[in-house]
């Protein structure tokens, strides 16, 4: 079945001997999709060791005009690693090494297949901190979040995987490499193209290795959930909170059918009048976190919280972030399907977009459910549908079309953390002028002249 | 899985119904972080989700797949029920592969001249295989097979560092309790029965005769022999209801589980309310000691490791109870990782099994981290903050001399892990590592 010549074959199976050349069908079956569910046609599955394979590939692949799909753990939600136009996926997931833990230099050098949660942990045994906390932590790759520059909880404190890359190796289409950055915490010596190619989506360069940013590990976390009459009342407070200069590492709200569909799957602690509430992490020194939570208690009473907890530690804080984890499953008692969406405002405008998604969602009946990181304007807005229902599911794209033009209308963005890919590639002018495209497609032809490296995705 | 006479199996090829659609796989990823096939290998497509997929694509297009090559691939799992545990879609994985593997008409066949031939750790459990054997021979051949593998056994040659200063007689209260030992116990380490028996009778619980018990059925069902697993999940419950439905209890994670599954067996018999009250009867031994006390002499280079079995699913009673009485003496690796014992996977994939275990080794054979880690804590605590206490002790604290090489101990609380970890027990400073049940290190 595969369309690849046997001289073609032969080179692949030469270079990546054994099971990490794959070309049946059924083996490549995984391979076919991402966590989006779309489907493409790989033409073979190769696993690379190390830097001279990816080399050797890259040259041919160049020569060849054969597409490329990098692919990691595959948890992108966009199509970002489906073989859309039929090409060779190559599986980082054999270079894992965290090669260089400096608790000298604070960096850290990685290979990218290394699982984001697995370097957290290695670093903490030194007493070091690598803040980025997307909630697939425990199942993607530091590869896929810099290529996607993924973003968590934390990044209203920390930033998100960009503030954190201080340099990479890759190898571009062809065989060259290249070394941007390196352990420098500063460094403006020319074009910054360690930024181009954090988030890049894997459509200019193959990274090999990355060095990232530590810093010391906070002694201690702390967190607090409360619940408010209304939204107005619950982002009120939170200006408050800025304004007495406190930034809480993560601040997380949920929103009335976020909360309805929560004590609609299960009991809730919170009374019956609390319609939206309020999730903060601090972290710190002991003494410092119970002077925070004593601070942001009494703005919180000042500014009429209707019921609140407080936890400090690991374990006195899982019970409330528990809340925050049961939201996805909670969504599917409301609709069987869901589109979920991660649009972004500038923080000023969370209130005014929240309502607005509000009124998307009358005008389409359709429940909208809607909550994310306040700290940063992300919102996680689910469109809940039946998708066996031909009517509803029309409605439910017409919601999101008109949600994503009123996001960008609010001078948000289309995407804060999931990226392009194919998902949002039809909507990306909405965002970006005809320049500006234009551009984008001139740098990549700049690094990837024939076009092999993930095609069709991004821009 | 690979067949001897390779009939071909295709899963239902029926277009999915709407409730299937949704408990479908939707690629989120969770699964392929648990799944130590795939930690093992590194290759996606032995993760449960790509075994989902392929699934999947079978019911929807089977010309696309070539059907053997696809049981190939499923074959490739362990049946640590890590993925269904994980997965949001609620999809089990090996509960799956075992409805495929009862579909096939040559199945009983092959697994029952696998299993003599080749399953030496699964022989325990061969005998009560053997009622259900494809022809009549079984019954013979299954004896002689559990008598070679009692004389296989290595003598148990691990000292007792625990031992039992006081026994607490409260929680008993003179219950009566049916010691479920599981075949592992019964045939080939009776020293565990024995030592169970002594403990619950110290506690002052009245021990029922456990005569009429037979194996659990977890593996048998896996095995995709479920009219085997059927019967002796019956006989069980019937010595149970016999023994006027006492506390029921086990000192191995995959007894546990297998028992614990009864309840959610409505093929079963139940009378009202007796499914609560068999979960309730159910406990590990572990959970019974109250406030009994212990003292507790370890050599200052022996690291106790504890070996989390995969089927306590991440409730480990075991452990709990191993960490108060051994404190630091005990310590388990960052990860728990399967020890690669796989049930029925030890007849088909050899290979596949050491591999999983090999990765298992490394990770209980790190050095684990130090209790100390110089660097004080300079905040002063809010609650009881220990690092304070530290700081001054450390003063005089012995240090461990360099020169003392460690020895490791790996204890576990699961019968198929025990024998699963000897029999691919590596060597450290010159030795074969050592490994048992909690039990062995413990005098009653
Ligand atoms: C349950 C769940 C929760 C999630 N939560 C978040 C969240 O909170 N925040 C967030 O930002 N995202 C989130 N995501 C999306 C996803 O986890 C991120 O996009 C993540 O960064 C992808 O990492 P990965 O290792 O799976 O990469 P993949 O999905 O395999 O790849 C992603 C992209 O990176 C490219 N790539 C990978 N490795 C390389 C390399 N070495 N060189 C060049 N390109 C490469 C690929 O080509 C692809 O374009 C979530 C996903 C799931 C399923
Ligand atoms: S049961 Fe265990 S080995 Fe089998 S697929 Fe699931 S996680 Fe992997
Ligand atoms: S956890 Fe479940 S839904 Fe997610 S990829 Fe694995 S099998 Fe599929």
């Amino acid at each position: 079945m595969s369309l690849l010549s046997l001289p073609q074959r032969r080179f692949l199976q030469d270079l990546f001997p054994g099971s990490d050349c794959l070309l049946s069908p059924e083996e490549m079956v995984v391979f076919e999709a991402d966590a989006s569910r779309l489907e493409g046609t790989p033409l073979a599955v190769v696993r690379p060791e190390t830097e001279e394979q990816i080399i050797e590939l890259m040259r041919w692949a160049h020569a060849e005009r054969m597409p490329l799909y990098p692919r990691a753990r595959a948890t992108n939600v966009v199509g970002l690693c489906v073989p859309q136009k039929p090409g060779i996926v190559v599986s980082t997931l054999k270079m894992d090494n965290i090669l260089e833990v400096d608790s000298d230099d604070f960096i850290t050098r990685v290979e990218p297949g290394v699982i984001t949660g697995d370097l957290q942990k290695r670093v903490e045994q030194d007493k070091l901190f690598y803040p980025p906390d997307p909630a697939s932590l425990g199942i993607s790759t530091i590869g896929g979040n810099v290529a996607t520059c993924a973003g968590g909880m934390r990044a209203l404190k920390y930033g998100v995987t960009r503030e954190w890359v201080l340099g990479c190796k890759a190898v571009l289409p062809g065989g060259k490499t290249i070394t941007c950055g390196g352990r420098n915490h500063k460094n403006v010596v020319g074009l910054d193209l360690l930024r181009l190619l954090t988030g890049s989506e894997g459509t200019l360069a193959f990274l090999t290795e990355l060095t990232l940013k530590l810093i010391p590990k906070p002694e201690s976390t702390a967190s607090i959930l409360a619940g408010f009459a209304n939204l107005e009342e619950a982002l009120h407070a939170i200006k408050i909170m800025f304004k007495a200069g406190m930034l809480p590492a993560a601040l997380e709200f949920m929103g009335p059918e976020v909360l309805n569909a929560l004590s609609n799957a299960g009991a809730v602690p919170w009374p019956s009048t609390v319609t939206a509430s309020l999730l903060l992490r601090f972290d710190g020194s002991h003494q410092a976190l119970k002077a925070d939570l004593e601070k942001a208690e009494a703005i919180f009473k000042a500014c009429n919280v209707l019921w609140s907890t407080t936890g400090i530690g690991k374990d006195e804080e899982e019970p409330l972030w528990d809340v925050r984890r049961s939201i996805n499953p909670a969504s599917f008692k409301v609709a069987p399907n869901k589109y979920s969406d991660d649009v972004t405002v500038p923080r000023g405008k969370l209130l005014k977009a929240v309502t607005g998604i509000r009124k998307i969602s009358e005008k389409h009946t359709l429940p909208i459910l809607t909550f994310g990181h306040v700290g940063d304007g992300n919102i996680h807005v689910n469109i809940m549908y039946d998708a066996s229902d031909t009517q509803e599911l029309a409605r439910a794209n017409a919601a999101k079309k008109d949600i994503s033009e009123f996001i960008l209308s609010l001078q948000g963005t289309l995407s804060g953390e999931h990226g392009v890919g194919l998902v949002k590639a039809p909507y990306v002018h909405l965002q970006l002028s005809e320049t500006e495209r234009s551009l984008m497609k001139q740098i990549k032809h700049v690094f990837d002249p024939h076009c092999i490296m993930n095609p069709g995705k991004a821009f | 899985m690979t067949h001897e006479n390779s009939q071909t199996t295709s899963p239902e090829t029926e277009k999915m119904t709407k409730k299937e659609r949704e408990a479908a796989c939707i690629l989120c990823g969770k699964c392929v972080s648990v799944c130590p096939v795939y930690l093992a290998t590194k290759q996606e497509e032995l993760a449960p989700k790509a075994k989902q997929r392929t699934i999947a694509a079978l019911k929807e297009n089977k010309q696309k797949l070539h059907v053997t090559d696809c049981n190939k691939l499923a074959e490739m799992c362990v049946s640590c029920g890590k993925c269904a545990q994980t997965c949001p879609q609620g999809l089990n994985f090996p509960q799956q592969l075992a409805t495929m593997r009862a579909k096939h008409s040559g199945w009983r066949q092959w697994v029952w001249n696998r299993w003599v031939n080749q399953g030496s750790v699964l022989w325990p459990m061969l005998s009560t295989l053997s009622k259900a054997a494809p022809d009549s021979k079984g019954k013979n051949e299954a004896s002689r097979f559990v008598q070679s593998i009692q004389a296989m056994q290595p003598p148990v040659d691990i000292p007792q560092y625990i031992s039992v200063a006081q026994y607490d007689t409260e929680l008993a209260n003179g219950q009566s309790v049916l010691l479920f030992s599981g075949c592992t116990a019964n045939r080939v380490q009776k020293s565990w029965k024995q030592k169970s028996e002594a403990i619950l009778t110290n506690l002052g619980y009245q021990l029922v005769s456990a005569k009429g018990l037979t194996c659990c059925g977890l593996t048998l069902d896996h095995a995709g022999v479920p009219d085997a697993a059927h019967k002796s999940r019956m006989q069980n419950l019937r010595a149970w209801r016999a023994a006027e439905r006492p506390l029921l209890v086990t000192f191995c994670a995959t007894c546990y589980l297998g028992l614990a599954e009864y309840a959610h067996d409505d093929s079963l018999d139940w009378a009202e309310g007796e499914q609560e009250a068999w979960t309730n009867a159910l406990r590990p031994l572990s959970t019974l000691w109250g406030d009994s006390l212990f003292t507790v002499d370890v050599p200052a280079n022996l690291f106790i490791r504890y070996h989390q079995p995969c089927h306590w699913h991440g409730k480990d009673a075991d452990f709990t109870w191993l960490k108060e009485v051994l404190y630091d003496e005990v310590s388990k690796p960052d990860s728990a990782s399967c020890c690669g014992m796989g049930g029925i996977a030890q007849l088909g994939n050899r290979k596949l099994t050491r591999k999983v275990a090999t990765r298992c080794w490394d990770n209980l054979l790190q050095q684990p981290p130090k209790k100390d880690d110089s660097v004080p804590c300079y905040s002063k605590p809010m609650g009881n903050c220990l690092c304070d206490l530290y700081d001054e002790e450390d003063e005089d604290a012995p240090e461990l001399c360099d020169a003392v090489t460690p020895e490791y101990l790996i204890v576990t609380g699961c019968s198929g892990c025990t024998l699963q970890l000897r029999g691919t027990a590596p060597e450290h400073s010159g030795k074969k590592v050592k490994v048992g049940h909690w039990l062995d290190i413990l005098a009653p």
